[in-house]
């Protein structure tokens, strides 16, 4: 994955750099809006990391200009706390999403990752989730199982797993939401496009169904009481 | 203060003033106008018998008409300043005041008119009468009093000596209120005066009894900012004591890889660790610090409130902390309807999250953390509420007014925390009129953490 990252700050640009590049993201590293506009107009970038307070031209302009240029790429913009207003004003300007500075390495990350793999769905119609793959386009879902070094198979294999259409729709809510989690009430509105009277129980029929299926592929369906359900990846075991 | 004060008195005092001498103005008008109209009736009495007076003497016309006067019109142009002229129809002064001479009327009724003559305005009637020396015009002027003389009166007697009777009060209601206002002057001049690190209290022994209230409310005023000013300048010290530990840790260590020159170092994993935690805390404690003096700053602002949806606000924070509380195998809940309240939607997530912060650090693996808002019926109207329980090890309830203080932290504690996430907390609450409720949870376990907000009126 090919980031750009615009940050002024030598220590901070030094320290995000460090971190990105060692979770495996080429990271092109640009000090001011003016050459981050001369370096997109060359190459393309998966995702940008922006800091709004640059000098001359400020982070929220540098993501409207791009913008306006036709890049579609994620934007994540990096604000100082004080700065009340600049969340709202990044999202208006293009931004997708926004971290209050200082964050911690780990959450940048995962921001990341939901921002990269929320543009895939836009763009290829697939979503994934670890080995999980939704194939929007065909309806279809696998599951990436490791290769058995008994059968000699080199290469992972990708597994169907059968979905029920109500399953699929709460597969797909979940997954679109991942890594965040999933509204209880939105995901019963998302269903009663199948059934007119649809119970709160009815979700939890399906969340429990699907939980039996991916469980043994380590991905867990954690219960939030009182607000919904998250996608997780389960580790060990 | 002073002129805006002095100015309001003066207007009310001179207006009524002002208005009493206008009234009197028109009484005197009215009378001067029943004086006028009893003259012209006098006058007109008195014509005919003038008429009736002339005797003809000789050829008619008579050249020199004779008078017999009866005795009334006589005393009327004896005692008064009065004149009459008899005259021909072709205006010729037959008899009389030659002054008078005039056309004759052109009817028969009588004709009043005024005249000024050697600096006295007479009144005087014009009559055209038949009589037995034939067509005559008989006049007849008073130049006494009554309607000639009243707008003299009225200038001189009525308007000029209420003009300076105004005039005289408005002077010395100025100086009346001028002597009256001085303490208050006097006092703005001593507040004025001041300089902002002077706040020691103002004389109120020796101030007037009326604007004694006023001193003693600022001496209040000054003491509260006094304490504040205190209790700011100890938080600074607080805050940079405590900022500097974590620092000169981080000092130390990087300090010490710095000392062997062109060798590459090394970093053991848990000085990595202990690297990480250090800054992170120092992060934590900016941004804390940064949030409760915007929380003060609030407070004196007046920035106005806006609705807040309480149920999102919760679904947020609950987003925010479901990693920690789940790499900590606690179970983060919620509890929410929905509700909105008046306040500053920033602050009250930076007040939600130091609680949820707080209940996710010190309970237990296994526990259950949970975030409500809602309604509640109070004794006089319903409010809305705003909590965090755990099923932590709480806190014995003669500590917890302790827990608001700033940087107190339990004897004991374990963790990284600054001792200042619950009095943010309710530094926020009371920039919206409220308080920090703490208390055990449910079945006398753990901690509880609420307040109540005024709901938005719909």
């Amino acid at each position: 994955m090919r980031l750009l990252l615009v940050e002024d700050d030598v220590l901070v640009a030094s320290g995000i750099k460090l971190g990105l590049s060692n979770a495996g993201y080429a990271v092109d590293w640009v000090g001011s809006a003016e050459r981050a506009l001369e370096v997109t107009q060359k190459d393309g970038f998966d995702i940008a990391v922006i800091d709004i307070g640059l000098p001359a031209i400020d982070g929220l302009q540098l993501t409207q200009a791009l913008r306006d240029q036709g890049h579609t790429m994620p934007v994540l913009i990096l604000t100082a706390r004080d700065a009340l207003h600049d969340r709202v004003q990044g999202l208006d300007k293009g931004a997708d999403d926004y971290m209050v500075k200082p964050f911690e390495l780990p959450e940048l990350l995962a921001r990341l990752r939901a921002l990269l793999r929320r543009s895939q769905a836009a763009t290829s119609s697939v979503l994934r989730f670890g080995p999980l793959e939704l194939d929007m386009a065909l309806r279809q879902a696998s599951i990436q199982v490791p290769a058995q070094p008994l059968a000699g198979g080199a290469a992972a294999l990708r597994q169907p797993l059968e979905l029920g259409p109500r399953e699929w729709t709460v597969m797909e809510y979940l997954m679109l939401q991942a890594p965040k989690p999933a509204n209880k009430d939105k995901l019963l509105q998302a269903l009663t496009g199948w059934d007119k009277e649809i119970t709160p129980n009815a979700v939890e029929v399906y969340i429990s169904r699907l939980r039996a299926k991916l469980e043994p592929h380590g991905i867990g369906l954690r219960s939030i009481r009182g607000f919904g359900y998250r996608l997780e990846r389960v580790v060990g075991d | 203060m002073g002129t805006g004060l002095q100015r309001r008195l003066l207007l009310l005092l001179l207006a009524p003033l002002l208005l009493l001498a206008a009234i009197n103005t028109w009484f005197d008008y009215q009378l001067a106008d029943t004086a006028a109209i009893q003259q012209d009736r006098q006058l007109l009495t008195l014509v005919p018998q003038l008429a009736d007076s002339i005797q003809a003497h000789g050829a008619w016309p008579p050249q020199t008409p004779g008078l017999r006067m009866d005795q009334e019109i006589a005393d009327f142009l004896a005692t008064r300043r009065s004149a009459y002229a008899i005259l021909n129809s072709d205006g010729k002064v037959l008899l009389g005041e030659s002054w008078l001479g005039d056309y004759p009327p052109p009817t028969y009724e009588p004709e009043f008119s005024s005249q000024e003559y050697q600096g006295v305005v007479y009144r005087i009637v014009s009559q055209r009468v038949i009589g037995s020396p034939g067509e005559l015009t008989v006049r007849l002027a008073d130049g006494s009093s009554g309607r000639t003389q009243w707008v003299h009166r009225l200038w001189f007697k009525v308007v000029l000596p209420n003009l300076v009777l105004a005039l005289g009060a408005a002077f010395a209601v100025n100086w009346a209120v001028r002597r009256a206002l001085r303490p208050l002057l006097e006092l703005k001049d001593a507040v004025e005066g001041r300089s902002p690190r002077d706040l020691t209290p103002l004389d109120a022994q020796g101030s007037p009894e009326e604007v004694r209230p006023l001193v003693l409310s600022l001496n209040r005023l000054f003491d509260m900012v006094n304490a504040q000013a205190e209790s700011q300048r100890r938080f600074v010290a607080d805050a940079a004591h405590q900022l500097r530990t974590p620092l000169a840790g981080l000092q130390a260590q990087v300090e010490a890889w710095a000392m062997p020159e062109g060798q590459s170092i090394t970093l053991r994993a848990d000085q990595l660790q202990k690297l990480r935690d250090a800054t992170r805390r120092t992060s934590q404690l900016a941004n804390q610090l940064l949030a409760l003096s915007r929380a003060d700053a609030r407070a004196s602002m007046s920035e106005p409130r806006q609705p807040v949806d309480l149920k999102a606000l919760c679904e947020d924070v609950l987003e925010e902390y479901l990693d920690r509380a789940g790499a900590r195998q606690i179970d983060l809940g919620l509890e929410a309807d929905y509700v909105q309240v008046q306040g500053y939607a920033w602050l009250l997530r930076e007040l939600l999250s130091n609680l949820v912060d707080n209940a996710v650090r010190y309970t237990p693996k296994g526990g259950h953390v949970t975030l409500r808002c809602g309604l509640r019926a109070m004794a006089d109207a319903a409010r809305v509420f705003l909590e965090v329980e755990d099923d932590g090890p709480g806190v014995s309830e003669p500590v917890r007014p302790r827990l608001l203080e700033r940087f107190y932290r339990m004897p004991g504690t374990p963790g990284d925390g600054n001792g200042l996430g619950l009095a943010i907390a309710n530094e926020i609450a009371r920039v919206h009129h409220s308080q920090l409720q703490i208390k055990s949870g449910a079945q006398g376990r753990g901690l509880r953490c609420s307040l109540l907000l005024e709901p938005v009126r719909e």
